[in-house]
């Protein structure tokens, strides 16, 4: 067991540079514009671009740079400055990190409380009109995209600008610590997009494997052992069911805080996502590397956390 | 990036009658056409806040560049010379009175106050080292600012290749504490204008220095502040009032003497919030939780709200961006190479439908050349004014028939192009994109093929645009905004053909007359202001008719007072607002 | 989406337990297409989808007929004053956009790109995620390791910024691959086919590791047969159920994701008309034009409903026991 994770962190590790060293060749060897001539402004003369050139380091051979930020990363867990405006990658990360970890967990806590009952009640009643409609809504939500889910939301809903004013318009986001009414408030609204196509997606799972497991044998033993059925379902079945379940939402929020891109755009969310979007447009490369690395550290990091967990409740996977 | 100033074309007669009512009188300069505003009394106390979209681009006086940074750092610091916000012509600030030039021209003389101090914690006095200092560090890279070469390069030992130092530049000379001599290498016409720039803002040697050390200066996260404001910091100087993308505060500088300063700085403190969606800002200013606007237009459908509600349009003011909006056609391959073909192009376009992109005649006046209206006698009037238009058409949007005949002038018989398909490079975002779409519809009627690149704004300038090698026959989103205004300022960087660069060239046609050349070059080293704004005003008339660049666009930038806020738009940077002249009711 | 939860799909559908005699002695495709039809909420599906390649294919004569050109521009429709587009009218169906085209027509047009999205990167994906997936699970040793590894490097991205990043590369100017991709609706296919070929390679590679060991597949190698014809003619024929149910699953999910990759601005290129491209341009107005973001999203989202609903027909059609 031991040599099992011992194995998979090597491979996490490996995978992080892996991931690193591809971002680098993806932005820096196609960047979209050019950082020293965006840095120098717009009357600027070739012997200052080229000097910026030459402090940002641009002037060297790619695997060059690649190295000098690797050697950065790993002695100073140090992600450069940003091309756009000389501030410390790591530190606007950070400071960028609760918006969407907001997003994130109140959307996860959304998703959850609304899916997985909805695909419980489904799943005791399958094929009634009860279970039709909630999975066809079900089906509607995961349908539509993010982004136009949120429009409409915002057209609806949103205060200052939609028909009814009942929370938060665009932009309305403000630190928890700050006021936490305003925070809820310009968070609902996310959330219940986020959660939508989610929610739906794990209702369907959920009433899919509770149906399937409801079908085992155990659970016809357990009847005949004359359980009530609450006692069948909620002791025998949910959990064989939940289990999968659960460590999928694991891997969902962990792709999410790598920064729920669009939904941070739309609702103009100062989080990790809109981060990284911006960094893209401006060929921010110290920016995209970090936001990158960020979000596949995270990913990374739930499918180890996952397959562990795995190995530990089936030992069958081990020797994969 | 730049924040855009608009102003009412009058095509309404109701728009019209509100313009009217709203811009009063008020002091101002030679010939500005009626956008100068009355400045109104305030009281002392309070807080005021700006919404913005973007974020500054840098807090050191040394490489700030934009409108909306100039709105914080013309508060927080004092260079030699600066405007009165309903002023374009620059006044003393950091100098007891106008410098003064010697006869050959190449000698200014400027003397600065006694007494004016470094906020915290260098609180010392400003001596004429100190702006020495401030102008050479804007030579070194690890500073970065985009204007010191193209207006204090003129100055005796500024160096031409830019090094990672500060150098030492020999033609700028401190004979005393309070005494700047500068020895220019040839006389300029436009250098005491220059010293408004932000640049010759002091800095002090022997605090920063060692913050301008190595490649990146640091000095902008330590700056201090000679203005009634500053950006606040703690003890050891580093600035804790800034956060990147989210907000900016100013509070009062304690070592700033009012007695020395024409700015009366009513409000305590400055918020600046960043990062807001422009729709949001502007709902928020009038309900009071926001007061002015700093880089952003309220959004074309808001502007209609507000212009047709009788208690809000007074909230509005309109003032002009100095500069203009143009199409630049590039002339250095085919189809244009060939005047007609350039010329049927600026008959051609749709002038009317690319205004209509950025919000109709709100936005501002149709450009029928270079040089704006707001400049006023300063070369708008020399230049012809709003009479000069040499590719007329009705209602400005497009004259087909003439286009035609001028394509058939230059052998395309039956006047339609029939060569090979062109290209444009435009933004990928509105309204950039769709003002590019409008142009490759009118190029469409005279029988272009329009093949349209689609990148970011900033990829746009940088790699295409911006570099011959890569330049497209037409980029179709450019514009240029005059620094100060002196036509100089706004026609050397784009039409001067010594300005053609390999990389970040803004000389976008890639145009180089010889007989264009001469006269800029004459007019550069014309001190007598009357006759050179007499030359460019010709240099104008020669740019337009030549149709290497077709100008579309003098825009005009809203600015949205809430209605707790006295009005204050600063006339000589495009509308912003002046928090050193705004006060709470 | 994760490969985990794609496997958990699979796993769940049954699909690769597909070996069924039935009594009346019909073949497992007959027994498809019978219960296919029976289910009313897919055949509908089914005829929406018709309906909307009619209408892609048709989409000139259609537009031409009862509205104006996708690109043409009407600046008269515009507020002469504001330049604010108009609402629907009898004269613009679902109203114009910021340059005064008529929505209705782009709305029609969008569909050809969703479709041949769908399409076209569906069967891209698919075809290379089978190959390399039978390749690697059934040669195994460093074949195996090489793809294997391949897939985990690229699942390991954040998927979105991943797709930005090849995205932004290839949207300048002449493209990658030195002008072989194209800015636009190739740009888009490339980059959904380099991220979507891995999940369903992992899934294949998975089923074949389990066929592999299976005697019909000793029986063929004893008999002397080369790995090549084992591969395409005794694994691939029982694999075809597990490919069907990937792509009824991805199609929905590609159409998305070119929306995705329009909105945020690397995606077609104008003056086409995608449904994505339409909805990013209609977000900072949302509140003054609704009609730019309500029609083109609600055609994108009729659309993905339909492919969803399909495929879950299709997936109960090929195996009842699961129902969906």
């Amino acid at each position: 067991m031991g040599a099992y994770i011992v194995r998979r962190v090597l491979w996490a590790i490996v995978l992080l540079l892996v991931v690193s060293f591809l971002t680098f060749v993806i932005f820096d060897v196609f960047p979209s514009a050019d950082p020293a001539v965006l840095r120098a402004g717009r009357n600027a003369t070739p012997s200052l671009i080229q000097q910026i050139r030459v402090n940002l380091g641009l002037d060297k051979p790619f695997y060059t740079q690649y190295w000098l930020y690797l050697k950065g990363l790993v002695t100073h867990f140090d992600l450069g400055y940003s091309y756009y405006n000389s501030e410390s990658v790591r530190s606007e990360i950070f400071s960028r990190l609760p918006a969407t970890v907001s997003v994130t967990v109140g959307g996860f806590i959304v998703w959850m409380l609304i899916g997985i009952p909805v695909g419980i009640v489904s799943a005791i009643r399958p094929r009634s009109i009860l279970d039709r409609s909630l999975m066809g809504g079900a089906l509607v939500a995961i349908s539509a995209p993010v982004y136009f889910l949120g429009l409409v939301s915002l057209f609806l809903f949103a205060k200052g600008t939609g028909q009814l004013q009942w929370f938060g318009a665009a932009g309305s986001y403000v630190p928890i610590s700050q006021n936490p009414g305003q925070w809820f408030n310009s968070l609902v609204l996310p959330w219940v997009t986020l959660a939508a196509a989610f929610a739906a997606f794990y209702a369907r799972m959920t009433r899919g494997n509770l149906i399937d497991v409801m079908g085992e044998d155990y659970i016809r033993t357990a009847r005949a052992k004359g359980l009530p059925e609450s006692r069948v379902i909620g002791k025998h079945g949910l959990r064989a069911a939940l289990t999968p379940i659960v460590t999928m939402a694991g891997l969902d929020v962990g792709l999410l805080l790598g920064g729920a891109i669009l939904t941070e755009i739309v609702f103009n969310i100062p989080g990790v996502g809109r981060y990284a979007y911006n960094a893209i447009t401006n060929s921010d490369l110290p920016a995209i590397q970090g936001t990158v690395l960020f979000g596949a550290f995270f990913v990374v990091f739930a499918n180890l956390v996952v397959d562990i967990l795995y190995a530990f409740l089936d030992p069958r996977v081990k020797y994969g | 990036m730049r924040r855009q100033v608009v102003v009412v074309a009058g095509l309404a007669a109701g728009l019209l009658a509100f313009v009217a009512a709203g811009c009063g009188g008020g002091g101002s300069t030679s010939g500005v056409q009626g956008a100068s505003h009355t400045l109104v009394q305030g009281k002392k106390g309070g807080t005021i806040t700006i919404l913005s979209e973007g974020d500054i681009d840098h807090l050191d006086p040394g490489a700030a560049y934009y409108q909306f940074t100039y709105a914080i750092t013309y508060v927080t610091q004092r260079p030699l010379l600066a405007y009165k916000p309903n002023s374009i012509q620059p006044v003393p600030d950091l100098a007891t009175s106008m410098p003064t030039v010697s006869k050959d021209g190449k000698t200014v003389t400027v003397h600065i106050r006694h007494g004016i101090k470094f906020s915290p914690p260098v609180n010392r006095e400003v001596t004429s080292a100190d702006v020495k200092y401030a102008i050479e560090r804007g030579f070194d890279a690890a500073v970065g600012n985009g204007y010191a070469t193209a207006y204090f390069g003129v100055i005796q030992g500024a160096p031409t290749k830019i090094g990672n130092t500060v150098p030492n530049i020999s033609g700028i000379q401190t004979p005393d504490k309070y005494t700047i001599v500068f020895k220019l290498s040839k006389p300029s016409g436009i250098f005491v204008s220059a010293l408004q720039e932000p640049l010759t803002a002091p800095v002090p040697a022997d605090y920063a220095r060692k913050y301008d050390k190595g490649t990146q200066s640091s000095y902008g996260n330590h700056e201090v502040a000679t203005g009634p404001y500053m950006v606040r910091n703690n003890a050891s100087g580093k600035i804790t009032g800034y956060t990147p993308g989210r907000q900016i505060v100013l509070v009062r500088n304690p070592n700033w003497n009012p007695k020395t300063s024409w700015r009366p700085a009513y409000a305590d403190r400055i918020v600046f919030r960043e990062g807001f969606d422009p729709t949001v800002a502007t709902k928020q200013i009038l309900s009071g939780q926001g007061d002015a606007n700093g880089d952003f237009p309220p959004p074309a459908a808001n502007l209609k709200q507000i212009v047709s509600n009788s208690s809000q349009k007074g909230q509005l003011e309109f003032t002009p961006t100095p500069g203009s909006r143009f199409v630049a056609l590039n002339t250095q391959k085919p189809p244009f190479n060939n005047k007609l073909v350039r010329m049927a192009v600026a008959y051609v376009l749709d002038r009317n439908a690319m205004r209509l992109t950025r919000g109709g005649p709100i936005d501002g006046k149709i450009a029928t050349h270079f040089i704006s209206p707001d400049f006023g006698s300063h070369g708008f009037n020399q230049a012809g004014g709003f009479g000069y238009n040499p590719f007329p058409s009705a209602n400005e949007s497009g004259d087909v028939a003439k286009a035609q005949s001028l394509l058939k002038e230059a052998g395309f018989t039956s006047g339609k192009y029939t060569g090979p398909q062109i290209t444009q490079v435009a933004d990928n975002s509105p309204p950039g994109s769709n003002t590019a779409a409008v142009v490759a519809n009118s190029l469409e009627k005279i029988g272009f093929n329009v093949k349209t690149i689609s990148v970011q704004h900033s990829a746009m300038y940088t790699r295409f645009c911006g570099v011959p090698k890569n330049a497209p026959n037409i980029c179709p989103n450019v514009g240029w905004i005059s620094d100060f205004h002196e036509p100089q300022a706004d026609l050397d960087a784009n039409f001067n053909g010594k300005n053609i660069l390999p990389a970040n060239n803004v000389n976008w046609s890639q145009f180089n007359d010889p007989q264009v050349n001469a006269l800029m070059a004459k007019a550069e080293v014309e001190l007598n202001s009357a006759k050179r704004w007499s030359e460019w005003g010709q240099v104008d008339q020669l740019i337009t008719k030549n149709a290497a660049a077709i100008p579309w666009l003098w825009e005009e930038s809203p600015t949205l007072y809430s209605t707790r806020v006295t009005h204050a738009s600063e006339l000589w940077n495009g509308g912003e607002p002046d928090v050193s002249f705004m006060s709470v009711k | 989406m994760s490969a985990v939860r794609e496997q958990e799909e699979l796993r769940r559908e049954g699909a690769g337990d597909f070996v069924e005699v039935e009594i009346l002695g019909r073949t497992p495709w007959q027994l498809f297409w019978v219960r296919f039809r029976r289910d009313r909420v897919a055949l509908g599906a089914l005829g929406f989808i018709v309906l909307l390649v009619l209408v892609a294919l048709f989409a000139g004569p259609i537009t031409s007929a009862v509205a104006h050109p996708p690109n043409a521009q009407y600046p008269g429709a515009l507020d002469p004053l504001f330049g604010t587009p108009t609402g629907p009218s009898s004269k613009y169906f679902f109203g114009v956009d910021q340059i005064g085209r008529d929505v209705f027509s782009r709305v029609v047009y969008g569909a050809q790109v969703s479709l041949e999205v769908a399409v076209i990167a569906t069967a891209f994906s698919v075809a290379i995620g089978v190959v390399l997936g039978m390749v690697a699970g059934y040669f195994r040793g460093w074949v195996d390791t090489v793809i294997s590894r391949f897939i985990d490097v690229t699942l390991a991205f954040p998927i979105l910024l991943l797709a930005l990043g090849i995205a932004s590369a290839c949207s300048l100017g002449n493209g990658c691959a030195s002008g072989l991709v194209k800015p636009g609706l190739a740009t888009v296919i490339v980059t959904i086919v380099i991220i979507n070929w891995t999940y369903i390679g992992r899934i294949i590679r998975g089923q074949v590791l389990s066929l592999r060991e299976k005697e019909f597949i000793e029986a063929a190698r004893a008999g002397g047969a080369r790995s090549s014809t084992i591969i395409f003619r005794e694994i691939l024929p029982n694999l075809v159920a597990p490919i069907v149910v990937y792509a009824t699953l991805v199609i929905p999910q590609n159409i998305l994701l070119e929306a995705a990759l329009s909105f945020l601005g690397v995606g077609i290129t104008p003056p086409r008309a995608s449904w994505g491209q339409m909805l990013a341009e209609a977000t900072p107005i949302y509140d003054t034009a609704w009609w730019y973001f309500a029609f083109p999203g609600a055609a994108l989202l009729l659309t993905v409903l339909a492919f969803n609903l399909l495929g879950d027909g299709v997936r109960d059609a090929l195996d009842p026991r699961t129902t969906t």
